[in-house]
């Protein structure tokens, strides 16, 4: 497992800034580079490093060496904080966007938000139409929130195996989400 | 009827935010193969250090406090102890885990109400410029609506024909590959002459200001938008996605 930074995070625990500041050098531009990408906005991208930063200094002692590497462990904190931020984001613009469009967009309003069990009831079925190989990795990331490195250890496959099939069943949902949102678009 | 609209629009916004979270995951393995780095301004790690201050005092007091004891200072407060009295060390004991808790809970407050504030300063800062736009006679809108395939997306245009500007509010596009990007086009008579690229944040709704169009000589009448290859093309090429007429 890559342990990259496990050392400065010990340092972390022990309450050495020093270590932190070496621990920003060595992880942000990766993070920032991965936030920048998914957010598709710097301010929004700046903030979320900063998030994820603050997050990781807090709970530096609940990290476990033994589950995910140090970057695994930070990937998934940053990946919890853009999703809050693009759903507050998306929240903003829709309000916008809905200002002067009468019908469809207004009415998309608090009514039609998507609660966190629709979410997880459309990714449980749309897991359903994946292969048994796919649909456990997913299972595993989604509803567990395992690193890529702790499905490897679940399911007893090597690393590189677990990430081509993640890939695999990512495409596979992306297109499943695609066609469900033109399919409500029509209905 | 508006039961089965807000189910249909709450299946819409589950499945947008499980691409999201796909197209998260997926940008998380490509960043962890390739390493692909890009430097965050460096008042970003003065923010971080700045924020975390507070609670690394308290991770260097719980390290001072694990320490082991001093014996001579331990001697010396034992004899302090005795000469004080028990009620008094008791309540300076109370008082300064009262205090305690109170600067803790104070800081958590600070952190929470900046990141409030930074919100609502970015929702003003989008509502200001949306007024500005608004209060412009000159302004001209337009409502693109989505076509077969992507009838879920909608883009509001506010279009300026004296400075050749723009800015559109989009949403419900569905995210591009990396080589592709979606492109605006203004219709002077037929021709469609380009007026800026952007992408689309995974599904999301997304502004994006359109910068000065010298090539726009008259005043176009009709907007769209295609996908085009990355960076745009001086025609369209690519499939229409959004199209809509000012008014």
């Amino acid at each position: 497992m890559d342990d990259t930074g496990a050392d400065l995070l010990a340092r972390i625990v022990a309450g050495d800034r020093d270590a932190f500041g070496a621990f920003y050098d060595l992880h942000a531009p990766v993070l920032f580079g991965f936030c920048v990408r998914i957010l598709r906005d710097a301010r929004d991208a700046e903030d979320v490093l900063q998030e994820t930063f603050v997050q990781a200094w807090r709970e530096a002692r609940r990290f476990d060496a033994a589950r995910a590497s140090v970057r695994g462990w930070l990937f998934t904190i940053a990946r919890s904080r853009a999703l809050d931020r693009w759903r507050s984001r998306r929240s903003v613009e829709k309000r916008i966007t809905s200002a002067d469009a009468p019908d469809l967009e207004r009415a998309a309003g608090a009514a039609g938000e998507a609660s966190s069990a629709d979410v997880r009831d459309f990714v449980e079925r749309s897991l359903a139409q994946l292969g048994e190989n796919e649909r456990a990795v997913l299972r595993l990331a989604y509803f567990e929130g395992c690193t890529q490195e702790e499905i490897a250890e679940r399911l007893v496959e090597p690393l590189g195996t677990v990430k081509s099939r993640t890939r695999s069943a990512l495409a596979k949902l992306r297109t499943i989400a695609a066609n469900a949102q033109k399919e409500a678009g029509r209905g | 009827m508006a039961e089965g609209r807000d189910r249909g629009l709450r299946a819409a916004r589950a499945a947008e935010e499980a691409a999201f979270w796909a197209a998260s995951l997926e940008a998380e393995l490509d960043a962890r193969d390739t390493g692909a780095r890009i430097e965050p301004p460096a008042e970003v790690r003065g923010r971080v250090l700045w924020e975390t201050r507070g609670a690394g005092d308290e991770s260097e007091a719980r390290t001072a406090a694990a320490a082991p004891p001093d014996r001579r200072l331990a001697r010396m407060f034992l004899a302090l102890g005795v000469a004080a009295s028990l009620l008094l060390a008791a309540t300076f004991g109370a008082l300064w885990v009262t205090t305690r808790a109170d600067l803790a809970a104070t800081r958590e407050n600070v952190v929470r109400l900046e990141r409030t504030v930074k919100e609502n300063e970015k929702q003003v800062a989008l509502a200001s410029q949306e007024a500005a736009w608004l209060r412009d006679p000159r302004v001209q809108v337009a409502l693109l609506k989505g076509l077969e395939g992507t009838s879920t997306a909608r883009a509001k245009l506010l279009w300026n024909p004296v400075t050749k500007q723009g800015i559109l509010w989009a949403s419900g596009l569905p995210p591009l590959p990396l080589e592709k990007s979606y492109e605006l086009w203004a219709f002077v008579g037929d021709q469609p002459v380009p007026a800026g690229t952007f992408d689309s944040a995974s599904g999301a709704g997304t502004v994006i200001p359109i910068s000065r169009q010298e090539t726009l000589d008259d005043a176009p009448v009709k907007f769209a938008v295609s996908v085009e290859p990355k960076g745009g093309v001086p025609k369209p090429t690519g499939a229409i996605v959004l199209v809509g007429e000012r008014f």
